[in-house]
């Protein structure tokens, strides 16, 4: 494994800084997204109105998919060259695809008590998806508890890469199993009216996933960069 | 058979209410967190990096 | 303070990985048995606790409003088996509808439901005038284990 970048060390130039009001547009957005598929999307066949809470939960699991992916890209990125921006970014898009977890899963479940009858139920998917969660639970209580950087950047991204191939597993778990929970729908299983929701919906997610990602990692930088000078400070001095 | 409990139906908005709440609990908690996080450190690469942003500078 | 917590935490997480391991997940894996499969057991499946799942059979449905007592009956399309309930089903519960009862068949070849769930399908269509709604459930429970 090659040497860590140090690069930070020998480059004090302030790291950059998304602007802040790329969060405030995609929130903004995502407001927007909401008010109009909560306003313009009808009554469902079966479960009327408690069809639209499909807007929140279901673009919630997908970035949670792909915010996991970023981890698992960026893991072995890492674990192949050693880079510490890329320990920051998997870490980074971690902790976002974790809270993101959580909603989902909350989500269900406020979903499930009208629609199925139970808040919850031990079936492959709702599992699979809290062990997923308790996987990246476990990778961020491991990031606070190691305290060697090299040491807790090796082992977050072993756990990470590992962790995240639960992703698949959680996403064919309702084809591979018989579960409570139904199979992914599709446009063919969709009213169009219930599409055009769910895809501008999660194109908001996206947004505001992104936007928290690259924050969350340009603050971990910057933090990195005052304890590199924070050490090169304790080791000049007499 | 529809309408077994139709009053349960009536209470379905407060589900949906609920969905939509938590959402936006966890996305501004979570930016909140962010912008918390973001203030204490600016304000250690402040103190620590010098020339790069301490006593006020940008 | 904070190692406390890690701790705590990396405890909980143990747990449930070891129920998961030790039989929770195994067990949950196939999550409902179709009538097919629960009679195929013949007594074998008569007094323990299993799920039962299937569709509510069009026509089935008696619910007594007063006693609470619901019956009806849940078909796999091969084969169907009576279930007695108690108490309102959850709002989507009605003829052709996907369910999954959990509780044992009793003495008299009737499964006796301590609790029940509707199952919906992926699919998601506004009510259209004349619509004939409920066949979409015919395919909605697998024939076939993992």
């Amino acid at each position: 494994m090659p040497a860590p970048d140090r690069s930070l060390d020998a480059r004090p130039a302030r790291p950059p800084r998304t602007s802040p009001w790329m969060g405030v547009a995609a929130i903004l957005v995502l407001a927007a997204t909401q008010a109009y598929s909560i306003s313009t999307s009808p009554a469902e066949g079966d479960m009327g109105h408690l069809q639209k809470i499909m807007y929140v939960h279901v673009p919630a699991a997908w970035m949670t998919f792909l915010a996991f992916f970023v981890v698992l890209v960026f893991s072995v990125k890492y674990l192949w060259k050693g880079r510490e921006d890329d320990d920051l970014v998997a870490a980074s898009a971690a902790e976002v695809g974790a809270t993101l977890n959580g909603l989902t899963l909350v989500l269900g479940m406020i979903w499930g008590r009208p629609a199925w009858g139970v808040w919850w139920v031990w079936d492959a998917r709702l599992t699979s998806t809290l062990v997923l969660f308790l996987i990246f639970a476990g990778y961020l209580a491991l990031r606070a508890f190691v305290d060697d950087e090299q040491q807790r950047a090796r082992w977050s991204a072993a756990v990470g890469a590992i962790g995240a191939i639960n992703v698949p597993i959680v996403y064919m778990s309702v084809k591979w199993w018989r579960t409570l929970h139904q199979p992914p729908s599709s446009p063919a299983t969709l009213d169009p009216a219930y599409t055009m929701g769910l895809r501008i919906n999660a194109f908001a997610l996206l947004f505001v996933m992104i936007f928290f990602i690259r924050k969350r990692y340009e603050i971990a930088r910057l933090e990195r960069a005052a304890e590199h000078a924070a050490e090169a400070a304790a080791l000049g001095a007499p | 058979m529809t309408g077994i409990v139709d009053d349960i139906v009536a209470s379905n908005w407060s589900f949906i209410y609920a969905a939509y709440g938590v959402t936006w609990v966890v996305i501004l908690g979570y930016l909140v967190r962010l912008v918390r996080a973001g203030a204490r450190a600016n304000a250690d690469y402040a103190r620590l990096v010098p020339g790069a942003g301490g006593e006020g500078a940008r | 303070m904070k190692r406390n917590r890690v701790i705590a935490a990396l405890v909980v997480m143990a747990g449930v990985f070891g129920w998961l391991l030790f039989g929770g997940l195994e067990k949950n894996v196939v999550f409902f048995l179709t009538p097919k499969e629960l009679l195929a057991k013949g007594t074998d499946g008569v007094g323990v606790a299993v799920r039962l799942g299937g569709q509510v059979k069009p026509g089935s449905v008696q619910w007594d409003a007063k006693t609470l007592d619901l019956r009806f009956t849940v078909t796999d399309g091969a084969r169907e088996m009576a279930v007695r309930s108690t108490g309102a089903p959850p709002q989507m519960f009605r003829d052709g509808m996907g369910v999954i009862v959990e509780g044992r068949v009793g003495a008299g070849g009737v499964f006796e439901a301590t609790n029940l769930m509707v199952k919906h399908s992926n699919e998601y269509r506004a009510p259209k005038p004349g619509e004939e709604a409920h066949e979409k459930y015919k395919t909605l429970i697998k024939q076939t284990g993992p």
